[in-house]
């Protein structure tokens, strides 16, 4: 029988794949020197033209190779850092991970064919190749496929197992390119700010290294950017008519429709001029159906936005805990910008598994009994993956940690939300005039909840019942006042908006910003503080007395606009956001960007658009409209000119970075 | 003097014109204007352009209004002791000039972070905030950063309203402040300075004059000095009054 060799990325997805192709337990062989990697040996037929073959299933641990600068340029102060633009570069294999290498290439030996099953996207081409060159080490003719496949339930494996595509070496390529240039324009501007700012503060002297990484800056950008807006604020007053009328034993609040005004003057002439009218008269009564949106299939860059808010986990917690999950089986690759499903899958054997389940078995038998509705389609398909779904039924309590239950819950309940029916409700609003102003109020009715039965981390409730009101009615209202109020600064930035920006901005990509993130904290450029004070959130605070805040529960209904439903804004902001830490800069953080600000470069580091540029040119790459050497090119050559000019600026740097600016700077800082 | 191969201009004729514009003009600006003509053109390209040239002068200059198309001097400050009037009907009609506006539907802070901006942003790729575009999903669509310093209301009102500084041909002029408590086309913070409206049949409450679409008129024009000055100096006084104590009312 012919010997076939298939290698995962990771040891875990060895062994699922392993069993599930074996169709039985397949025992373990420890691989010589590695504690982790595991050969699954077994028969399997692939179909035509491999048949039945002799398999040897193994894993690497990721990638295989280093990318890093010959060792004469360990020596920081022996080269100029601009030599590392372009200082030769070598790709070697980590002394780690030869015993895997060893390992491909042993196993190699007498296979006619390497199988690859590393992840599909661009790491996992990567990955592929490094694995292919190690093969070829030792059988050079070896025929090489790739299998396809975004999770690990068995039908899917058994499926991919037969198909045999390609290695995708333009994605291989735009990794390689990346990495190139993180290594060079990382090591380069690391070098020349420790170096600058060495001995410049003993605040600084407990930092080896300042680092500087080309997503770590944009990154850092964002949060110095609304640090500033929050310092900067100045509160403002405003002054608004606030009607109030009972009716029928309620209290009827209508707002005024040109919200606040920051002019006193004229408030009171309006207001005066209500007054004077004496009668208000309903304008229009609407009534409309109006509906809230079911969730959209869930992506990556969601799955980590909703984890921060609704299960408070930082966004590199719940890609771990996600990993995990998939490296279990329990979920679809969850790394895709994909928040479409493919019109032909079928989602019913998913929407099954979980019938199962006490928690929301019975709300998924009502789904397969005539509840299901295909998912909403987003604009987004990155051609690779689903959307992240369940693909298996786990009892919750036997998962591992407390994290993995609630991640899981979430992605499964999100899933079933997508494939249920939007919340329906029915919007009332009242218009009214008095003297010369309008003024509404509204409210809402819920009256099928839908997919918000499954899906509790968004919230769309009845408002309070409004009492009838009849078009061309007129009355004195109860109670008009003057309130008045200001304005309030914005918040510091949090985590799901700071993924937001960057996923808008083209930093990094829905893999690699928690990532980002988590290095911004790691260096201490910023840092997660526990919010302090509540509500400020609103840029809105209304004086005591008067109306008061009650004013706010009419507004209630402001879905009913458009019929767009509640939009959801009103109950994740009230339910989500409260308790979420925020993102504040470190002095050195607001050091570093207020300078690189100060060059007035072009292209600012500290801002996205450099970083976009590199990713779309990657992305040209993986299209083969360029290749790694011209990007590599165009690139170190903008980051040369970036250096060169604040090379020039060294001393504005460390006069920002002085202890006296910092001490300074301290003293304004209150976390 | 005007050259003597054409000729006379018809004097009576362009004022006929301009008056019933609303445009009385001053006796002065006339006979400077018809003695700057030196080629004879055609009487109706004479009109638009003793029209053009007054909605670019200033107005006192310019206008010399019967004294029904003045403002009354005790608009304002009928007595120094008492309020002005609560409601008094004007008919004019009026032109006015416009020397100041103010955004009283927007904070000062978001007016200044906005033009910050877009100095910022001037001839360079713009970064994307959180309240740009509109994504398609539901959920994450609205977010409080949208409406820093604005409160969330801000989103149904329309854009202004508008205080103007207004006034008229007199000198020394009649001022008085608009609020455009209906929109008016060409009204805004852009509006150049010098600019003209025509006003009639309008209601001044309190001294203000409740300005919109059905009493006022953007006739247009600027006065290059005062459009500069404007321009200039409204980021400054917005910067002042933030500076200030806060309580800018």
């Amino acid at each position: 029988m012919r010997k076939i060799l298939c290698v995962a990325e990771k040891p875990s997805i060895a062994k699922a794949v392993a069993n599930h192709l074996a169709g039985a337990h397949v025992p373990a062989r420890s691989v010589t020197g590695s504690t982790y990697t595991k050969n699954y040996e077994f028969d399997y037929n692939f179909g035509p033209p491999w048949n039945q073959c002799r398999v040897v299933f193994t894993s690497v641990a990721g990638h295989l190779t280093v990318t890093d600068f010959d060792p004469k340029y360990k020596n920081w102060r022996a080269f100029p850092a601009t030599e590392l633009f372009e200082a030769r570069i070598d790709v070697f294999v980590k002394d780690d991970n030869k015993p895997i290498e060893r390992n491909i290439e042993q196993e190699a030996r007498g296979a006619f064919a390497l199988f690859i099953w590393t992840d599909c996207d661009r790491e996992g081409e990567h990955i592929g190749m490094e694995v292919r060159n190690a093969a070829r080490k030792t059988n050079a003719n070896i025929q090489v496929k790739r299998a396809i496949f975004s999770n690990i339930e068995r039908a899917h494996i058994i499926e991919a197992s037969r198909r045999f595509h390609e290695l995708d070496e333009k994605q291989a390529a735009a990794v390689e390119t990346r990495n190139e240039l993180d290594l060079r324009i990382g090591a380069a501007f690391t070098r020349f700010l420790t170096l600058s700012l060495q001995k410049v503060s003993p605040k600084l002297e407990d930092r080896p290294v300042i680092s500087y990484g080309s997503c770590q800056f944009p990154t850092l950008g964002f949060v110095v950017d609304r640090y500033w807006k929050v310092r900067n604020f100045t509160p403002e007053p405003f002054w608004k008519i606030a009607v109030m009328h009972q009716k029928q034993g309620m209290d009827v609040r209508f707002t005024w429709k040109r919200g606040h005004l920051f002019d006193r003057m004229t408030v009171v002439i309006l207001f005066e001029r209500c007054l004077a009218a004496k009668h208000a008269r309903v304008s229009k009564v609407t009534k409309k159906p109006t509906r809230k949106y079911r969730p959209l299939p869930l992506t990556t860059v969601e799955l980590q936005k909703n984890g921060t808010r609704f299960l408070r986990l930082d966004s590199k917690r719940v890609m771990t805990v996600a990993e995990s999950l998939y490296n279990k089986g329990w979920i679809s690759y969850p790394r895709t910008e994909t928040d479409q499903f493919d019109k032909a899958t079928n989602l019913r054997p998913f929407i099954e598994k979980q019938a199962q389940s006490t928690q929301w078995g019975q709300y998924a038998q009502g789904l397969l009994d005539g509840g299901f509705q295909f998912p909403r389609s987003g604009r987004n398909n990155d051609k690779a993956h689903p959307p992240i779904h369940p693909v298996n039924f786990v009892f919750p309590n036997t998962l591992a940690s407390d994290d993995e239950r609630r991640v899981y819950e979430f992605i499964v309940r999100r899933f079933l939300a997508c494939c249920s029916a939007d919340a329906l409700g029915e919007s009332t609003t009242i218009d009214l005039t008095y003297g010369p102003e309008r003024f509404a109020t509204s409210g809402l009715t819920v009256l099928e909840k839908n997919y918000l039965d499954v899906y509790p981390y968004e919230r769309w409730e009845s408002s309070a019942q409004l009492p009838p009101f009849a078009e061309g009615e007129t009355f004195v209202p109860t109670e008009a006042n003057i309130v008045d109020g200001k304005t309030t600064a914005p918040d510091y930035l949090t985590e799901p908006e700071l993924i937001e920006l960057m996923d808008r901005n083209g930093i990094g990509t829905d893999a690699t910003m928690a990532e980002h993130i988590s290095k911004v904290k790691e260096r201490e450029y910023i840092r997660a503080v526990a919010r302090s004070g509540a509500g400020a959130g609103e840029g809105e605070e209304e004086g005591q007395g008067n109306v008061g805040r009650g004013a706010r529960g009419s507004r209630g209904g402001r879905g009913g606009r458009g019929g767009r439903g509640g939009r959801g804004s009103s109950a994740g902001r009230g339910g989500g956001r409260g308790g979420l830490d925020q993102l504040v800069p470190t002095q050195l953080g607001v050091a570093l960007i207020d300078w690189y600000e100060s060059l007035n470069l072009d292209k600012n580091v500290a801002k996205p658009f450099l970083r976009k540029d590199l990713e779309v040119q990657l992305k040209a790459i993986c299209d083969g409209a360029k290749t790694k050497t011209q990007v590599v090119q165009t690139e170190v050559e903008v980051y040369r000119e970036i250096y060169a000019r604040q090379s020039q600026q060294v001393a504005l740097l460390k006069a920002v970075c002085s202890p006296m600016w910092l001490s300074d700077r301290d003293a304004r800082l209150q976390y | 003097m005007p050259p003597t191969t054409h000729p006379p201009i018809n004097g009576q004729a362009i004022s006929d014109h301009l008056v019933r514009l609303n445009l009385h003009p001053s006796p002065s600006f006339l006979h400077s204007f018809i003695s700057s003509q030196t080629r004879n053109l055609p009487i109706n390209a004479v009109c638009h352009s003793a029209r053009f040239r007054i909605l670019n002068a200033d107005i006192r200059e310019c206008l010399s209004p019967p004294p029904n198309q003045l403002l009354p001097r005790d608009l304002t400050r009928s007595n120094p002791h008492d309020l002005p009037a609560q409601e008094r009907h004007l008919a004019g009609p009026f032109v006015l000039q416009i020397a100041w506006v103010e955004d009283i539907g927007k904070s000062k802070w978001s007016q200044l972070t906005e033009w910050e901006q877009a100095k910022r942003d001037e001839g360079r790729e713009k970064v994307v905030g959180l309240a740009d575009a509109d994504s398609d999903d539901a959920a994450e669509a609205t977010h409080p950063a949208n409406a820093i310093g604005q409160g969330r209301s801000q989103a149904l009102a329309p854009k202004g309203p508008f205080k103007l500084h207004l006034h008229d041909a007199q000198n020394p002029p009649a001022q008085v402040h608009g609020v455009t408590v209906g929109p008016i086309e060409g009204i805004n913070v852009d509006v150049p300075m010098g600019g003209k409206i025509l006003v009639k049949d309008v209601v001044v409450a309190r001294g203000v004059m409740l300005l919109d679409s059905s009493n006022t008129t953007l006739l247009g024009g600027k006065v290059h000095a005062l459009a500069t000055k404007y321009k200039e100096g409204r980021i400054d006084y917005l910067r002042r009054h933030l500076e200030g104590d806060g309580t800018v009312g």
